[in-house]
């Protein structure tokens, strides 16, 4: 049930070849993983590390219909909402920050343009996990008193085989490709975060392929004195974005824009989505 | 009410801190400043064993620093104790030790039930919010300690019946063992703050434990949409001290980040542009 939206119940176990290589290339290129109707796994939290500059090549690209799974979402999934490539959304909490709704989500969520697949951080989080593990689903205490089992009819309950016991089978998220912004990487893929981990180490791990775009690309010397955040293992493809995440952050190199996004948030009712991208971002982001 | 020495967001900052007890592990949400505020000044106060789980940031942290609207993400990245990842949080620490919340619900309803998905239809929503978060996974966790903040108290938010219900509070009259059965072992919504009183929900509804210097037992009805339980010698709820209101006035908020959460719309978005303009004029670096 709903498989067409919630993609495939089952986990992937086929490996990936985890071999060091050469995985840099421009974001042009390693944009062209992703396909019409994919299942998009984008990272970071809100307003950090969000991974905008990959967002809009996606727009420009003209990719359609692509469900969009992204835990806590920002700025990066409402200008793929507002430029029509999304057809449904998988996030537990999608909002810009001390800004508020995001404009473009919450029109399109209230007037039926795009179906939203209720989430939790728990259905979120289990479900990648459950990618990692290699298995169809795993058991979770979760939505007990809730209505949101009867918004979720494709979720099924499981009976433990050691008690009475009653979970929810969470399922298995598969991205087809995942995005993740970082501070640093080097060639491999390996990388450091620079702030939130928030669930990208999982959403890379889980997904079929890997797409880490970075403020710069590094020797592998420099991450092993910061630690990697994320090892090279779970990642297909390298591009070096500098400010790509901005209009958001990317801690230490600088902080969110707060003021073009208060714009941003007045822009969007008045119907200036198309003209404030353009003008605002696009315009600064090629400069 | 203007004849007090305080703002009715500073007697909420207090009572949302004396609710938080020393040693625990204090949940932020996105953009909450409000419960942020009262966290610092528990910690500097009575509760100075307490940590805080940054949500935007990703850490559990003794750091905290005056309130801002640019600096929160900084604030957290510095020093923490530890960097955590969602899944560690989600899937390891709330099963098992569980955080004390203060969340802001879109609805809530006599009994602590709560809605923060949509107003109206499901399918054809009046409003849609931004997400539970992690509020709806909860409920089977006895460790968590569930509270809410409600700084404007009237019958748009104090339903009668919930549109949706994602965060549990109570069901009326129903024994701990039914409670169980139904896999519901947390136990639910305890306090409310808003800006008229300090409430407690139970199987029996909601009871004012507190009602805040010049609100009467009748504004707090009007602004009801149900039955809530008030004695006749409900007291009023304590005044900040001299100190409490020095440390949130001078140290933890003195550009005045907790009123933000009693604006909406233009004035909220007017406010928000002259508070960048004031944090971004100082020539302060702002790399950890």
């Amino acid at each position: 049930m709903n498989d067409a939206l919630t993609g495939a119940r089952t986990a992937p176990r086929t490996p990936r070849d985890g071999l060091w290589r050469d995985k840099t290339c421009t974001l042009n290129e390693a944009i062209g993983a992703v396909k019409d109707g994919d299942l998009l796994g984008l990272g970071g939290l809100a307003l950090c590390r969000s991974p905008v500059a990959a967002a809009l090549e996606i727009l420009r690209q003209g990719r359609r219909e692509l469900r969009l799974l992204d835990y806590i979402a920002g700025f990066e999934g409402d200008v793929l909402v507002g430029g029509g490539a999304i057809a449904s959304v998988q996030s537990c909490y999608f909002g810009l920050d001390v800004l508020g709704l995001a404009p473009m989500y919450r029109q399109a969520a209230e007037r039926g343009w795009l179906r939203v697949i209720e989430e939790t951080e728990a259905t979120i989080a289990y479900g990648l996990r459950a990618a990692r593990a290699g298995v169809d689903f795993l058991p979770v205490r979760t939505f007990a008193g809730t209505d949101m089992l009867s918004v979720r009819p494709d979720l099924r309950l499981v009976g433990s085989p050691y008690s009475d016991d009653v979970y929810v089978a969470v399922p298995a998220l598969v991205p087809d490709v995942a995005i993740v912004h970082v501070a640093q990487c080097d060639r491999d893929g390996n990388a450091v975060f620079g702030s939130a981990a928030s669930l990208d180490v999982d959403l890379a791990a889980a997904a079929r392929v890997t797409i880490v775009t970075a403020e710069s690309i590094v020797d592998t010397e420099t991450i092993a004195r910061q630690g990697a955040d994320l090892l090279g293992m779970y990642v297909d493809h390298v591009v070096h974005a500098p400010r790509g995440a901005w209009p958001a952050s990317c801690m230490p190199a600088y902080n969110a824009d707060f003021a073009l996004l208060a714009d941003y948030v007045e822009a969007c009712p008045r119907g200036e989505f198309d003209a404030f991208l353009g003008a605002r971002v696009l315009a600064a982001t090629s400069a | 009410m203007n004849t007090l020495d305080y703002t009715i967001a500073e007697l909420m900052v207090c009572a949302i801190a004396a609710e938080i007890r020393d040693g625990e592990y204090l949940a932020q949400g996105i953009a909450t400043h409000l419960p942020t505020c009262a966290y610092f000044l528990a910690r500097r106060t009575h509760a100075p064993h307490c940590y805080f789980l940054y949500s935007v940031g990703c850490t559990v942290s003794t750091r905290q620093g005056p309130l801002s609207l640019l600096d929160m993400e900084p604030l957290a990245l510095d020093t923490p104790l530890r960097r955590v990842g969602y899944a560690e949080i989600v899937c390891d620490m709330l099963p098992r030790v569980g955080f004390a919340e203060f969340s802001r619900p879109a609805q809530v309803d006599r009994y602590g039930n709560t809605n923060n998905v949509v107003i109206g239809d499901y399918a054809q929503p009046k409003l849609r919010f931004p997400g539970v978060g992690g509020v709806s996974d909860f409920s089977p966790y006895e460790s968590h300690r569930a509270f809410l903040y409600v700084p404007r108290h009237d019958r748009r938010t104090f339903v009668e019946s919930l549109d949706f219900v994602s965060g549990v509070g109570h069901r009326p009259a129903e024994t701990r063992e039914a409670r169980v059965a139904r896999g519901v072992t947390g136990h639910g919504t305890q306090r409310l703050v808003s800006n008229l009183g300090v409430f407690e929900f139970s199987t029996a509804g909601m009871t004012a434990l507190s009602l805040h210097a010049g609100v009467c037992a009748a504004d707090v009805r009007a602004a009801t949409g149900f039955e809530v339980e008030i004695a006749p010698d409900c007291p009023v709820t304590p005044a900040p001290s001299p100190e409490a209101l020095r440390l949130i006035r001078e140290e933890i908020d003195p550009g005045n980040a907790r009123e933000l959460e009693f604006l909406s719309g233009a004035p909220r978005l007017a406010r928000i542009r002259e508070m960048i303009a004031r944090e971004a004029a100082p020539t302060q670096d702002r790399t950890p």
